[in-house]
């Protein structure tokens, strides 16, 4: 079973779904937040379509979870990609 | 099985994905797939409502009568006008928030049904009709928001299982047609492959559609980047239309139809979908009315917004650009209301066809893992009772909130809750008297329960209705409760006449190195 | 009616599945043939959408027809293999008048 490549059992499988399930929504909604704020458009749509596509990041970034083996990996670039695309969406505050 | 390739990591996910999120999928589908007929199901479950066709100025002149009547000081009225479908005004109230900070909320009042000619409510059996297979598809009848949440949640196992599907499917053209019966777990992947790949533009639309329906409770943070004030995007997409606060003052609104007859002038004759009107018996009252989505694929029609005393025009929704066009169209191709007659049966096949492909899965995975004469492991009796419980026991709390709606007396008081309860006791009632049963026989007797509840419901209809249906409407419901009865009693027997596992001859030829590499392929 | 849009959908599976390589008694050319003529019943099914539908809803209407009529196809081929495609040609028959109702 292509379990046993994802490294083990028990906790690690736990890690890795906690960062899949609750990381990826957080790294697609920063993707998605940082889309809507950065697009040069007209404010309502580049809201709009930062939320149309951020299921899309999130498919993507779960998937690619349980894909990767190495869950240091996994772990970086998701939650990374959470705490950068947030932290920037954050930072840029909100579009003037 | 070696390596680490992209095919192995997506069936494995795919076949966890679908496991997890499988029962509740498999009612989502269901109750979608029945809502497409929402308010056909409505006037099969009042059947002694005989509708009038009037115009929208008159059905809305009539409504604001019995709701002045009955609602004078709510904060807002909703009003769906009547459509060629819906023969109804359908009318929801909201009350004004009582000033006291420490009351409880008013509980969510039902949506009251009035006769388009007379303004009176509708003269039939109280029933939630349509609208509950309506609400139990993203609701599941929980309480808010967790309904919404799980149902989100299983949306997005959905999203993933599909995309996983469609990279682990090694030979997705090749298999296109194939579908071998009476082959074990060949016939189960077989079906599974079917009935998801044929229709696969339909499974990842309604999906993904599906997600974009709820999208402003799933990721409301775009909005959050974007507005310092988040109901400015709802103003953005709808025009300024929740502003007005009430002013204190006393006032009538003007007639209504009139409005009506402005709205539908100024969109070239097309048709009212929706009236909300803002504080009704004030003097700074709104009258915001919707146009149809009914002619074309975005389901969201432009607004126009009167002052509710003067009739001044206030406002109108701005048009939408691509994004906004785009999650329009989302909407409408999820909802189906762009369908006519036969498009629409075509949408509740295709539904029908992804209620299978959720079940051929669930029933994959355990056949997948079946080791005849071995004890079956706890997950494995779980998932059996489980996929038992959902599949097979859920069609037989569907036919029992229909026959409920024969059977229970018109004028008993509460039935409308009555019939849903029915439907939840028979389910889940269903399902736990199956765990008495070894599994074989319990989907044997499960399936053939509903076939046979499902049969009873015509039976029901003319029983207790009296006459032979000679509307159309009624003659479709009832075939198409026969069929489905057909589908279940067929499913049924099949699983009957299937010779036990134990008792299965020896293969005739040895299994092949290829075969076994594909049937471990979707492992 | 949209019907004409299912007819040829259902007829050019067909044409498509007498194509197919494997388990197939069917000669190569002729199996090339029933293909290429599966392909031109598909399109000539879009096509049909398009002038039904006009060009905004052709697509997602086209869509659902022709994904039923495979099911329905599919369900038929595996219970009656000869049968369930030898309708082509009525059906082909049939939808194009349809068309132009």
């Amino acid at each position: 079973m292509a379990s046993a490549q994802l490294g083990g059992q028990g906790w690690s499988m736990a890690g890795r779904s906690l960062t899949a399930l609750i990381g990826g929504y957080a790294a697609a909604a920063g993707l998605a937040t940082l889309l809507a704020r950065l697009l040069p458009v007209e404010r309502v749509e580049a809201t709009a379509w930062g939320m149309i596509l951020s299921f899309l990041f999130y498919a993507a970034f779960g998937l690619w979870a349980f894909h990767e083996p190495r869950l240091t990996r996994v772990a970086a670039v998701i939650w990374g990609a959470a705490v950068v695309a947030g932290g920037a969406a954050l930072l840029l505050g909100v579009r003037p | 099985m070696k390596g680490n390739g992209v095919r192995q990591s997506m069936a494995w996910i795919h076949g966890w994905l679908g496991l997890l999120a499988g029962w509740i999928l498999f009612a989502m589908f269901v109750t979608g797939t029945a809502s497409y007929f929402r308010p056909e199901i409505t006037r099969w479950m009042q059947p002694e409502y005989r509708p009038h066709a009037v115009p929208q100025a008159e059905a809305a002149r009539t409504t604001v009568a019995w709701l002045q009547k009955n609602a004078p000081h709510d904060e807002q009225w909703t009003i769906y006008l009547p459509t060629e479908r819906t023969l109804s005004t359908r009318a929801f109230t909201r009350a004004r928030p009582n000033p006291d900070p420490k009351a409880p909320r008013a509980p969510r009042r039902p949506e009251v049904r009035l006769d388009p000619a007379t303004g009176a409510p509708i003269e039939a059996r109280d029933t939630r009709g349509g609208e509950f297979f309506y609400r139990f598809h993203f609701q599941l009848q929980l309480p808010h928001p967790w309904g919404r949440w799980l149902a989100g949640l299983c949306a997005m196992f959905m999203l993933g299982a599909i995309l996983s599907g469609v990279i682990t499917h090694k030979r997705i053209f090749a298999d296109f047609f194939t579908l071998r019966w009476s082959k074990g777990q060949r016939s189960w992947l077989d079906a599974h492959n079917v009935s998801a790949v044929l229709a696969l533009p339909y499974h990842a639309m309604i999906t993904y559609t599906g997600l974009i329906t709820l999208v402003v409770m799933y990721m409301p943070w775009p909005i959050l980047a974007n507005y310092p004030k988040p109901t400015a995007f709802a103003e953005s997409l709808y025009g300024d239309t929740a502003g007005q606060k009430a002013s204190g003052q006393p006032g009538r609104l003007a007639d209504m139809g009139r409005f009506v007859e402005a709205a539908s002038a100024e969109w070239e004759g097309a048709r009212v979908s929706r009236i909300i009107v803002g504080n009704p018996d004030d003097a700074s009252s709104t009258v915001t009315l919707l146009r149809t989505g009914e002619d074309r694929l975005n389901a969201r029609g432009a607004s126009i917004t009167y002052a509710g005393v003067s009739g001044a025009r206030l406002a109108a929704s701005p048009a939408p650009g691509p994004a906004v066009e785009t999650a329009g169209v989302m909407l409408g191709l999820h909802l189906g209301w762009f369908a006519g007659p036969l498009l629409r049966w075509v949408c509740f096949l295709l539904g029908l066809t992804g209620c299978a492909m959720v079940a051929t899965g669930l029933v994959l995975w355990t056949v997948k893992r079946q080791r005849p004469g071995a004890q079956p492991f706890f997950g494995m009796s779980l998932v059996e009772r489980l996929n038992i419980g959902a599949v097979a026991c859920l069609p037989a709390g569907i036919a029992a909130f229909l026959l409920a709606n024969r059977l229970l007396p018109p004028m008993l008081v509460g039935r409308a809750d009555l019939e849903v309860s029915a439907m939840f006791w028979a389910w889940f009632g269903l399902a736990a008297l199956s765990l008495l049963r070894p599994v074989r026989r319990a989907w044997i007797e499960t399936l053939a329960i509903s076939a046979l509840l499902f049969a009873a419901v015509p039976i029901a209809d003319l029983a207790m209705v009296g006459a032979f249906p000679t509307d159309g409407l009624f003659v479709a419901f009832d075939a198409t409760m026969f069929l489905l009865a057909a589908t279940l009693g067929f499913a049924a027997w099949r699983t009957a006449v299937r010779p036990a596992r134990a008792a299965r001859p020896r293969r005739r030829a040895p299994v092949t190195v290829a075969e076994v590499r594909e049937a471990v392929d979707v492992a | 009616m949209s019907l004409e849009v299912a007819l040829l959908g259902y007829a050019g599976f067909a044409k498509l599945a007498q194509g197919r390589g494997r388990h197939s008694r069917t000669a190569r050319p002729d199996r090339a043939r029933a293909r290429i003529l599966g392909w031109l019943l598909i399109l000539g099914s879009f096509l049909a959408a398009l002038h039904r539908f006009g060009p905004y809803l052709a697509v997602p209407a086209w869509l659902a027809l022709l994904s039923v009529s495979g099911v329905i196809l599919v369900l038929l081929l595996s219970r009656w293999p000869m049968a369930a495609t030898a309708p082509w040609i009525p059906m082909t028959v049939i939808a194009l008048p349809l068309c132009l109702l």
